[in-house]
C-alpha cells in the first residue's frame, strides 16, 4: 500500500518535471526540472529495491552532470537569449513524431517488458553489480571506456587553443 | 611672576621680515653654476637659463618643449629620464598668464632640472607623451586644473573633477562658490583599449568589461578599474581617479601657511607626518630658516615611524586580499603602537599634524625615547612571524612572484619612485640623493630588488622596514638634542603665552603673526622627502602675503597608478588585486 | 516491534535529536571560530554578549532573524529564494546516514550503502550555490556561482578517488562495517596516508574553505555568490557551509580515523567493548566521535587563520594535475598490495603486512613532497642592498 502511494507520487513528481524540461522557456528551469525528475527516477529505484543504483543516479547524473549542464548554460547566458520562432511546419512534425515515438514505446513496453518480470530476487548491490560489469560485460565496459577515452581527446583538441596560425590554415581562423 | 625671568627680556635682534624682497636661496649659487654649465653643454636657442632658483631653472619656448625635453633625456652625459612632476601656475596679470613647470631628475648625475614654459590663456602646448609616458596623467591634471590643452595627447579628459564640471578651478579668477553637479548620464562609460598583445587572438569566451571600484574591497579606497576580461585574462584595463578629490591644492591658496598642515596630514593618512615633514620643509626652505635640532631628531624619527606604519598596513592589506588573513592584525598591531606613540606627543592618532613650520607643535613627552625604544625592540618580532608566515608559503609565492611586474624602464619613464621603483633594482632614494633633517649621518641601506613585481615589491617594503628601525635604533641611542623645538623667530613662531601676557613686544608679534600670518619672500621653492611611496614633493610660490599663492603636491601614488592598467594586462583578476594592493595606492594622496 | 515504530517514529525522534545537537555545534562553531581565531590572530574575538561571548550564539541567530531581508528586483525571484534552501536540505539529511556511535542506538539509520549515499547527498549542495550566484543577477554573484561549481566538480572526483583506498581495504560501504575494521586493524590514515591527505584536501576545497575559498573571495568577488542575499537566507548559507563542514569531519574522523573507537588491533575500545558497557559506553563511544570530529573543525580554522588564498586557475591546477592523479597511483597501487600482500599470521596474531607497506610508502611519499614545496625557487627575487644612490 504505502509503495503504491510513494510510487505514484513520484512517478508524477517524474513525469510533471520531465514535461517542465521540454516545455519551460528558461534553460535554467528545464536543467533544474531534470534534477528534481532524476531524484524521483531515484525514488523508483529504491522502490526496486536497487539503492545501490539509486545512489549512482543522483552521483552521477544529478550532482556532476547536471552541475555541468547548469555551468554551461550560466557561462554561456542563456536565460536572456530569445529563442526564434519555429515555422509551423517544424512544430507539426515535432510533435507528432514525438508522439509517435512514445505510443511505440508504450505499446513495445507493455507488450513484452511487462510481461517479463525477471525470476529470482533482484540484486543490484555494489559487489553484484561490480562483479557482473567486471566478469560478464567486462569486453563492453572496457570499450566504452575506450570510446570515453576518444571522445576527451576530441573535446581536448576542439576546445585547446591552438596557435592562430594553425587555426588559419585550417580555413576556420578567420572569423 | 617668577616664571618671567626664564625667559629673556631682550629684543629679537635677527633679520627683520622680508616679505617684499625677492626669495633667494641659501645655495643660489650652487644652482645657478650648475644651471650655467648646463646650458653650456646643451646649447640650446629655445633654452633660457633663469637664475636665482633653488633648481637649475630654464624658460622653455612653447614651441620647443618637446625637442628640449627630448634632447634633455637622450643627452648622453646628462640623462634626464625620469620625469619627477609636471604642474601648472597661473598668474593672470601677466601677458602669457600661464607657467607649465617640468622637473626631471637624473640617475646618471643624481641631480634636477626644472623647466618652465610660458603659456597664454587660449593658447595650448604640446604634448610630452611621447618623450615620457609619465607625463600622461600630469599633463591631464595640469588640463583639468588650468585649462591648458596639450596637442597630440591621446586621452586628454578631465582626471580629478568630475565629467559635468565646467571651468578649471586652480585659475585664479575661478569661484570656487560655484556648485556642479554629477548626473548619472554624464558618467564617463570607460573601454579599455584591448592591449596589441590580444588584438589577434582568437578565443573561445565572450569578451566581459568588468567594473571594479570605486567602491570594491579591494580598491582601498575609492578608485575605479575597468577591466575587459576574455575568459579570466585582463585584457585591457583603464583606471579612473578624483572619487577623493578634496581641492588640497586650491584650499591651501586661501588659507595661511600653517593653516595648510591639517591638509597635508590628509594626503597619504597612513603616513601623515611625513607629509607635514616636506610641506614644514619646503616653507622654511622659502623662509631660510630652519627648525631647532631637538625638532629636526624628532621630526626623523617620526618620519621613520610613519614610514614603517605605512609598510605595515601596505603589506598587511595587501596579504589581506590574497586571503592572508592573521598577518594583518600582526601588522596592524605594532601600527597601533606606533599611533600610541604620536598619540603621546600631540594628542592625535591618524591625522596629527604635530609639525609647525619652525619646529614642532609642542615638545615630546619626558618617555619618548624609551617609548620609542620598546617600539623598536617589539616592532621587529612583528615582522618576523609574518615573514615566517609568508615568505615561503607556496600559495603566497605562486600568488605574488612573477604578478604584474614592470621593467626598470618603463618603472623610470612612468616617473616611478619609492619601493616600488626600487623593487625594479633602481636604487633611488631621495634620503641618500637629497638628504634632509640629517639622513646622511644615519648609517642605512637602500634595498632593492630584482623583478619588479608583486614579490620584489614585498620583499622591499619589509627590508625598508627593518633599514628603518636601524634608522631609529641610531636616533635613539644619540638621544634627544637638548634645546627648544620651536624656532626662535617672532616672524614664525608663537611666542610663548608667559611673554604674550607680560611684555608689549612679544604680544604684538602675537597679534601680527595671527592676524597676518607667515609671510615668506617673494619666490618659489621646490622640496622633496622620501614618502612612504617615493618622492613626496611640495612646490610652494610665495606672493609675499600670509596666503600661500600657489601650493603645488607631487604625490608618488599619482605616477605609479598610471601604470597599473598596463601593469595588470594579460593577468587575472586576483593578479590585478594583488598588485594593486603592492602598489599601495592612497587616495587621499592620488587624488590631493 | 511495530514496523511503523522501528521504520518511521523512532528514526524521526534520533534524527530530531541528532538534528538539534548537530545545529547546536553549528551555532556553536560560528563562537568558536571567531574565538580561536582572535586567539590565533592576536586579538579578542566576540567577548561582549554573555560570559565570554558566549550569547553571541543566541544573538546572531535573532539578528539574522530581525534583518531587512533584501530581494534585489531584478533577481529571479523563485531561484533566488530555493538558492538557500537547497543546500541546506542534504546538509540536513546526512546526519541520518552517519554513525555518531555505536549502532543501533547511536546512528539514525543504517544501510550498506551509506558512504555512497552520503556522497550524493552532499554532491547535490552544489546546486544551492550555483542558484543562488545565478538568480541575484549580479556579475560578482555570477562568477562565485560559477567558481563554487567548477571548484566543487573539479574536486569531487578526488574526493570520491582517495575514498576508494579505503572501501579496498575494508571491503564495504557500510560506515560502521569501516570503522570496526579500523578497530580491529589499524587506523586507515596509516595505511592511506595519502588518501587521507587529498581527502582533507579536497574537503577543504569542497567546502570553500581557506586556502580554497575563491568562491566568496572578497577582495575579487566582494562576498561571492551570496553577495546579494541578507538577513536569514544569508544565515542559511552559512548554515549549509558549517553543515556540509561538520559533515566532512565526520567523515574523515569515520574513514581515517577509527569513528566512535579507541582500538587497534583489536585491543581498546572496539564496538564490542563500548556495547559491553551498555548505554554508558555508547555514550563514550559518541564523545569520543565528537572529539575527533571537533579537532578537524579546529584544524579548518587553523588553516583559515594560516594560508592565504590559491589563483582559480591554480586551483584548478592543484586538483586535476596533482590530486587526481595522486589518488589514482594510490588507489593503483592499494589494489596491488592488497591483492599481493595479504595478512600474514605470525605467532597466532595477524600482522597486516600489506597495511604496513603501504603506511612506510606513503609516510615516505608525503615526506618527499613536503621536501619538493619547502625547496627554496631559484628564480625568486633577493633583495640587494645598495648604499649608493646611482653610479657616477
Amino acid at each position: 500500500m504505502l509503495e503504491f502511494i510513494v510510487f505514484f507520487v513520484f512517478a508524477a513528481i517524474a513525469v510533471i518535471f520531465a514535461l517542465a524540461v521540454i516545455l519551460h522557456r528558461n534553460p535554467v528551469v528545464g536543467a533544474l526540472s531534470l534534477v528534481a525528475s532524476f531524484f524521483a527516477l531515484a525514488v523508483m529505484y529504491v522502490l526496486l529495491e536497487a539503492p545501490f543504483l539509486a545512489v549512482l543516479q543522483i552521483i552521477v547524473y544529478a550532482g556532476a552532470i547536471m552541475v555541468l549542464f547548469l555551468f554551461v548554460i550560466m557561462l554561456l547566458n542563456l536565460q536572456h537569449a530569445r529563442e526564434e520562432n519555429t515555422r509551423p511546419i517544424q512544430q507539426f512534425l515535432g510533435y507528432t513524431g514525438s508522439a509517435a515515438f512514445g505510443l511505440g514505446l508504450v505499446y513495445y513496453i507493455a507488450k513484452y517488458a511487462a510481461l517479463q518480470l525477471p525470476n529470482g530476487p533482484f540484486n543490484a548491490d555494489a559487489r553484484a553489480v561490480g562483479v557482473e560489469l567486471f566478469q560478464a560485460y567486462i569486453f563492453p565496459f572496457e570499450m566504452v571506456s575506450i570510446l570515453l577515452l576518444a571522445a576527451i581527446v576530441g573535446a581536448l583538441l576542439l576546445s585547446g587553443r591552438l596557435p592562430s596560425k594553425v587555426r588559419a590554415a585550417d580555413g576556420e581562423g578567420a572569423r | 611672576m617668577s616664571t618671567l625671568t626664564k625667559f629673556s627680556a631682550i629684543p629679537y635682534t635677527g633679520p627683520a621680515p622680508t616679505n617684499r624682497n625677492p626669495y633667494i636661496p641659501s645655495d643660489v649659487a650652487v644652482h645657478d653654476a650648475r644651471g650655467a654649465a648646463l646650458a653650456e653643454k646643451l646649447q640650446h636657442a629655445a633654452m633660457q637659463q633663469e637664475t636665482g632658483q633653488d633648481l637649475p631653472t630654464f624658460i622653455v619656448e612653447k614651441s620647443a618643449i618637446v625637442n628640449v625635453l627630448t634632447v634633455l633625456r637622450d643627452h648622453p652625459e646628462l640623462r634626464f629620464t625620469m620625469p619627477l612632476d609636471c604642474w601648472g601656475v597661473d598668474y593672470p596679470r601677466r601677458e602669457k598668464r600661464f607657467d607649465v613647470l617640468y622637473q626631471l631628475y637624473s640617475l646618471q648625475n643624481n641631480e634636477r632640472v626644472r623647466l618652465k614654459v610660458m603659456v597664454g590663456e587660449d593658447e595650448s602646448i604640446d604634448s610630452g607623451i611621447n618623450v615620457f609616458k609619465g607625463l600622461d596623467w600630469f599633463e591631464r591634471e595640469v588640463w583639468d586644473m588650468f585649462g591648458i590643452r596639450f596637442d597630440g595627447h591621446p586621452n586628454l579628459r578631465r582626471i580629478l573633477t568630475h565629467e559635468a564640471f565646467q571651468g578649471h578651478p586652480l585659475r585664479k579668477d575661478y569661484d570656487p562658490a560655484q556648485r556642479w553637479l554629477l548626473t548619472e548620464k554624464d558618467v564617463a562609460q570607460l573601454t579599455p583599449v584591448i592591449d596589441d598583445r590580444f588584438k589577434d587572438v582568437d578565443t573561445d569566451f565572450e569578451r566581459v568589461t568588468l567594473n571594479l571600484g570605486p567602491s570594491h574591497p579591494a580598491t582601498h579606497g575609492t578608485l575605479r578599474i575597468v577591466v575587459t576580461l576574455d575568459g579570466e585574462t585582463i585584457i585591457g584595463a583603464d583606471q579612473e581617479i578624483g572619487y577623493l578629490h578634496r581641492c588640497f591644492e586650491k584650499m591651501s591658496e586661501t588659507h595661511t601657511y600653517q593653516q595648510v598642515i591639517p591638509f597635508t596630514d590628509r594626503l597619504n593618512y597612513c603616513s601623515a607626518i611625513i607629509n607635514n615633514v616636506g610641506y614644514c620643509l619646503t616653507v622654511e626652505k622659502l623662509l631660510g630658516i630652519e627648525a631647532p635640532a631637538r625638532a629636526q631628531h624628532v621630526r626623523l624619527m617620526l618620519s621613520e615611524f610613519m614610514r614603517i606604519a605605512d609598510h605595515l598596513v601596505c603589506i598587511g592589506t595587501n596579504l589581506v586580499d590574497m586571503g592572508a588573513l592573521t598577518n594583518f592584525w600582526y601588522l596592524f598591531q605594532p601600527r597601533e603602537e606606533i599611533y600610541g606613540l604620536i598619540e603621546a606627543c600631540c594628542g592625535a592618532r591618524l591625522l596629527p599634524s604635530y609639525l609647525r613650520i619652525g619646529g614642532l607643535a609642542v615638545d615630546v613627552p619626558t618617555d619618548f625615547l624609551q617609548n620609542a625604544q620598546r617600539l623598536v625592540d617589539m616592532i621587529p618580532k612583528y615582522i618576523d612571524d609574518v615573514e615566517k608566515l609568508v615568505d615561503r608559503n607556496k600559495v603566497f609565492l605562486d600568488r605574488v612572484v612573477g604578478v604584474a611586474p614592470i621593467s626598470p624602464e618603463d618603472a623610470i619613464a612612468y616617473g616611478f619612485t619609492g619601493p616600488c621603483l626600487r623593487a625594479c633594482g633602481v636604487p633611488f632614494d631621495v634620503r641618500k640623493s637629497n638628504p634632509y633633517i640629517g639622513y646622511e649621518t644615519y648609517d642605512f641601506d637602500v634595498p632593492i630588488a630584482e623583478g619588479g613585481d608583486t614579490y620584489a615589491r614585498y620583499l622591499v617594503r619589509m627590508e625598508e622596514m627593518r633599514q628603518s628601525l636601524r634608522i631609529l635604533q641610531q636616533a635613539i641611542d644619540r638621544g634627544l638634542p637638548e634645546g627648544p623645538v620651536m624656532v626662535d623667530n617672532p616672524y614664525v613662531a608663537l611666542p610663548p603665552k608667559e611673554k604674550v601676557y607680560n611684555e608689549m613686544e612679544s604680544l604684538i608679534y602675537h597679534f601680527k603673526l595671527i592676524m597676518h600670518g607667515i609671510q615668506p619672500p617673494v619666490g618659489e621653492a621646490y622640496f622633496q622627502v622620501e614618502g612612504g611611496n617615493g618622492e613626496l614633493g611640495f612646490h610652494v610660490v610665495s606672493d609675499g602675503t600670509k596666503n600661500p599663492y600657489r601650493v603645488r603636491v607631487r604625490p608618488p601614488c599619482f605616477a605609479i597608478y598610471q601604470a597599473f592598467g598596463k601593469m595588470i594586462t594579460g593577468q587575472t583578476i586576483p593578479d590585478a588585486v594583488a598588485a594593486l594592493g603592492s602598489l599601495n595606492i592612497i587616495a587621499g594622496e592620488l587624488d590631493h | 516491534m511495530n514496523p511503523w515504530m522501528l521504520y518511521l517514529v523512532w528514526p524521526l525522534i534520533k534524527f530530531l535529536i541528532a538534528f538539534v545537537i548537530v545545529q547546536v555545534i553549528v551555532a556553536a562553531m560560528n563562537w568558536i571560530e571567531r574565538r580561536v581565531l582572535g586567539l590565533i590572530q592576536a586579538r579578542l574575538g566576540p567577548n561582549r554578549v554573555g560570559p565570554w561571548g558566549l550569547l553571541q550564539i543566541v544573538a546572531d541567530p535573532i539578528k539574522f532573524l530581525l534583518k531587512e531581508d533584501i530581494v534585489p528586483s531584478s533577481a529571479e525571484k523563485i531561484a533566488y529564494f530555493l538558492g538557500p534552501m537547497l543546500p541546506l536540505v542534504p546538509a540536513f539529511i546526512v546526519f541520518c546516514l552517519i554513525p555518531f556511535g555505536p549502532p543501533p542506538t547511536f546512528a539514525v539509520t543504517h544501510t550498506n550503502v551509506g558512504l555512497l549515499l552520503i556522497l550524493a547527498l552532499t554532491s547535490t549542495g552544489v546546486y544551492g550555490i550555483i542558484l543562488g550566484g545565478w538568480a541575484s543577477n549580479n556579475k560578482y554573484s555570477l562568477m562565485g556561482g560559477l567558481r563554487s561549481a567548477a571548484q566543487m566538480v573539479s574536486y569531487e572526483v578526488p574526493f570520491g578517488l582517495s575514498i576508494v583506498g579505503v572501501l579496498m581495504l575494508c571491503g564495504s560501504l557500510d560506515l560502521v562495517h569501516i570503522i570496526n575494521y579500523q578497530a580491529h586493524h589499524v587506523w586507515n590514515v596509516f595505511p592511506q596516508l595519502i588518501a587521507a591527505f587529498i581527502f582533507f584536501v579536497s574537503m577543504n576545497a569542497e567546502n570553500n574553505r581557506t586556502p580554497f575559498d575563491l568562491p566568496e573571495a572578497e577582495s575579487e568577488l566582494v562576498a561571492g555568490y551570496h553577495t546579494e542575499y541578507s538577513a536569514m537566507k544569508f544565515a542559511f548559507f552559512m548554515l549549509a557551509e558549517y553543515s556540509a563542514m561538520l559533515v566532512n569531519c565526520c567523515l574523515m574522523v569515520s574513514l581515517f580515523l577509527g569513528g566512535w573507537t579507541l582500538a587497534i588491533g583489536g585491543y581498546g575500545l572496539t564496538t564490542a567493548t563500548l556495547k559491553s558497557m551498555g548505554f554508558m559506553g555508547g555514550l563514550l563511544g559518541t564523545v569520543i566521535f565528537v572529539v575527533k570530529v571537533m579537532t578537524f573543525m579546529m584544524i579548518y580554522i587553523w588553516f583559515r587563520a594560516t594560508f592565504p588564498r590559491f589563483r582559480f586557475d591554480q586551483l584548478m591546477d592543484l586538483g586535476w594535475k596533482w590530486m587526481i592523479p595522486l589518488a589514482l597511483i594510490n588507489i593503483f597501487v592499494t589494489g596491488i598490495v592488497v591483492l599481493a600482500a595479504p595478512e600474514m599470521i605470525i605467532n597466532g596474531s595477524v600482522v597486516p603486512v600489506g597495511e604496513t607497506i603501504l603506511a612506510v610508502a606513503g609516510a615516505a611519499t608525503v615526506a618527499l613532497t613536503l621536501f619538493l614545496i619547502m625547496k627554496p625557487r631559484a628564480h625568486a627575487p633577493k633583495v640587494i642592498h645598495a648604499s649608493r644612490v646611482s653610479e657616477a
